[in-house]
């Protein structure tokens, strides 16, 4: 199935883990997809087009070639999320496997955006040992990203209790895909701890226009200093070249 | 550059600052509003009179102003104590300005006294609307000389009637049958003119006569005061002189060691001390009693007084009265009476004669403080919207926002990779 075939069918098919190895199709209709995602119902053909060009400049340059990509943001509501799930299918499209996992373990928002479908197995289960990281992810019709979503959400106070079983989690995602995509909290939010500070690599800043305060954005790169690799503008009235 | 509309900015300001400025707006608000409520500093009183609305002819306002006046006025000042330090005629101005009248209904009064101290705000409005209760036409009959008995000179207006109750009630008879004669629509009928002369010079000629009574007893009181001044000084000072020719007597005969001479000389110096320490005004009982018989025979002549006053005011409404009736059926040839002329003084009732036209219905017993705000209401929300506006303004400019890749090339590394623009997500569903 072509992505432009996989843009107009009038439902998604998810193949969900279930369990124990199970797995469940489960057909989602586009409409409860939030409109912002390229995967939703309509015809969004020049965002569609724009996020491929990015994700062209994405596979040039070579300053990725860890092929683990942080995306993040000053503040909240910058499009962080849709953009890493939209990059996500533009690489898919290029024929790239790719993972969107997501590391909001204090307000998970896959689920919302997906039109509230049931995680059987979210990535904080496998953080917590409770199942194997393969039986957190689940992919987006035949050409589609994976995706590995938060189940529950966590208190700030056990986040750290999460985090030490991360790195084995990218580790192993990192063999299985050609592209990571960790859809991360904002910058300048509490959610930024110390894990971050530590193990972020080479990062996309989103800024949104007409909402994200420029000092934010200075701010935003003092903090990610040289991991700060690439930027993308949401909503620019502006067509980039 | 493009522009942002100034809703888009403030839209696109954090959550944060944004409670923060409607925090500020609410927090000014408030406190701009306490000073509303600042500490009492005057109190006032009121007291409530009931009007004789025949009496006063519909303006019992203006009499009562006019009862006020500056003489009665200087005599309650005084007694203030917030006034006590000012001159007479600031004492007057300020009790003025502190005095408050108004008539609610046609048939009240009230009257109000504002004053730092509330027992003083009561007090002087009860004696102020004692002094109005107390006022009656009928004690001041006596025509003051400086007034113009000129008939000429009384407004033509209604105004008229209120001041005329006022004017001493001779002056006013006066004065009514006076422009009686002369207006050549009323005084038609020669025989009422003679009876209305005669009945003028005959109460002309009584006041007259009260008048010189009246001068003649005080010209007694003072004579008789003198007389006993003198007639208890007379005895010592011949007692003196007499002690002073005889010192002068034994001195030519004696050297002053001598102890007639000194004998005398003591004598002299007694008489003298005690014409010095002798009271220069005739003793209390006797004063008191030649007081009480000129007072006695003042009221006597007082009640005279009234008794012709009685006979002048019939006569000045039997007078006007006439004229209708004169005009309508009596004197069928005589011009009728004309509305355009000025209508006849109302002659006060016999009650508000007896009584006066007002009487106190609620007099003041407690005072209410004053509620003067400082600041208007109003004046703390403004200052909280400028404030909050202010710091929208300053948040506006340090949370300017992206507006297009221009502004993020000023402050993104040169190294770091622009990925590209992703335009507003539109769609067209498919539904």
């Amino acid at each position: 199935m072509t992505t432009q075939a996989l843009f107009h069918t009038p439902q998604l098919s998810l193949n969900m883990p279930i369990g124990n190895g199970r797995r469940k199709t489960v057909e989602l209709p586009r409409k409860d997809i939030h409109p912002a995602l390229v995967i939703a119902e309509g015809e969004f053909q020049q965002a569609s087009e724009s996020y491929r060009q990015a994700a062209d400049n994405l596979l040039r340059n070579s300053c990725w070639r860890s092929r683990r990509i942080f995306i993040t943001s000053p503040i909240a509501g910058d499009g962080k999320t849709c953009t890493a799930f939209n990059l996500a299918s533009a690489l898919s499209s290029r024929g790239k496997s790719v993972l969107v996992t997501e590391l909001s373990f204090i307000k998970p928002t896959f689920r919302n955006l997906l039109g509230g479908i049931r995680i059987w197995n979210g990535l904080d289960c496998a953080l917590r040992g409770t199942t194997e990281p393969a039986d957190t992810i689940f992919s987006m019709a035949e050409n589609g990203p994976d995706v590995c979503a938060v189940r529950d959400s966590t208190p700030i106070t056990q986040i750290r209790q999460l985090l030490p079983g991360l790195d084995h989690f990218l580790e192993w995602a990192g063999k299985r895909y050609d592209w990571v995509l960790l859809d991360c909290p904002p910058v300048l939010s509490p959610e930024w701890n110390s894990w971050f500070r530590e193990h972020v690599g080479p990062t996309l800043l989103v800024v949104r226009e007409q909402h994200t305060p420029l000092v934010d954005i200075r701010k935003a790169t003092t903090v990610l200093g040289a991991n700060l690799k690439g930027l993308l503008l949401n909503e620019s009235s502006t067509r980039s070249a | 550059m493009q522009k942002q509309s100034i809703v888009a900015r403030v839209k696109s300001l954090p959550v944060r600052q944004k409670l923060f400025a409607a925090g500020i707006c609410l927090t000014v608000g408030i406190v701009g509003l306490m000073p509303t409520s600042a500490p009492v500093t005057e109190y006032s009183a009121f007291a409530l009179l009931a009007v004789d609305p025949s009496a006063t002819a519909g303006f019992a306002k203006q009499m009562a102003e006019s009862i006020l006046n500056d003489n009665a006025l200087h005599r309650l000042a005084p007694h203030l104590d917030a006034l006590s330090s000012l001159p007479a005629d600031g004492q007057v101005k300020e009790f003025r300005s502190r005095l408050h009248i108004s008539q609610p209904q046609s048939t009240r009064l009230k009257v109000s006294f504002r004053s730092k101290n509330p027992a003083q705000s009561a007090a002087a409005t009860n004696a102020v609307a004692d002094l109005l209760a107390s006022w009656q036409p009928a004690v001041a009959l006596r025509k003051p000389a400086h007034q113009a008995t000129d008939p000429d000179a009384v407004p033509a207006s209604l105004l008229y009637a209120s001041l005329a109750i006022i004017r001493p009630q001779s002056l006013l008879a006066y004065q009514g049958l006076q422009s009686t004669l002369k207006s050549p629509n009323r005084a038609k009928d020669s025989v009422d003119r003679e009876q209305v002369q005669t009945s003028l010079q005959e109460t002309e000629t009584k006041l007259a006569d009260l008048e010189a009574v009246s001068h003649r007893l005080e010209q007694q009181i003072t004579e008789t005061k003198t007389e006993l001044q003198h007639a208890q000084r007379q005895p010592l000072e011949t007692q003196l002189a007499e002690a002073k020719k005889k010192l002068e007597a034994l001195r030519a005969r004696y050297t002053d060691a001598y102890p007639d001479v000194e004998a005398a000389k003591e004598h002299v110096a007694d008489l003298e001390s005690a014409l010095a320490s002798s009271p220069t005004t005739v003793s209390l009982a006797t004063q008191q009693a030649r007081l009480d018989a000129v007072i006695q025979e003042k009221a006597d002549l007082r009640a005279q007084q009234a008794t012709l006053q009685q006979q002048l005011q019939q006569a000045t409404h039997t007078s006007p009265a006439q004229h209708p009736q004169t005009a309508a059926g009596h004197q069928s040839g005589a011009p009728a009476f004309s509305k355009a002329s000025p209508p006849a003084p109302p002659a006060p009732t016999a009650s508000a004669r007896r009584q006066g036209p007002f009487s106190i219905l609620v007099r003041a017993e407690f005072a209410t403080p004053e509620t003067s705000p400082t600041h208007p209401a109003w004046l703390g929300f403004v200052i909280g919207l400028v404030a909050a506006t202010v710091y929208l303004a300053f948040m506006l400019r340090r949370f300017r926002t992206v507006l297009s890749i221009a502004s993020l090339e000023q402050i993104i590394p040169a190294d770091v990779a622009y990925l590209g623009s992703i335009p507003p997500m539109t769609r067209t569903t498919h539904r």
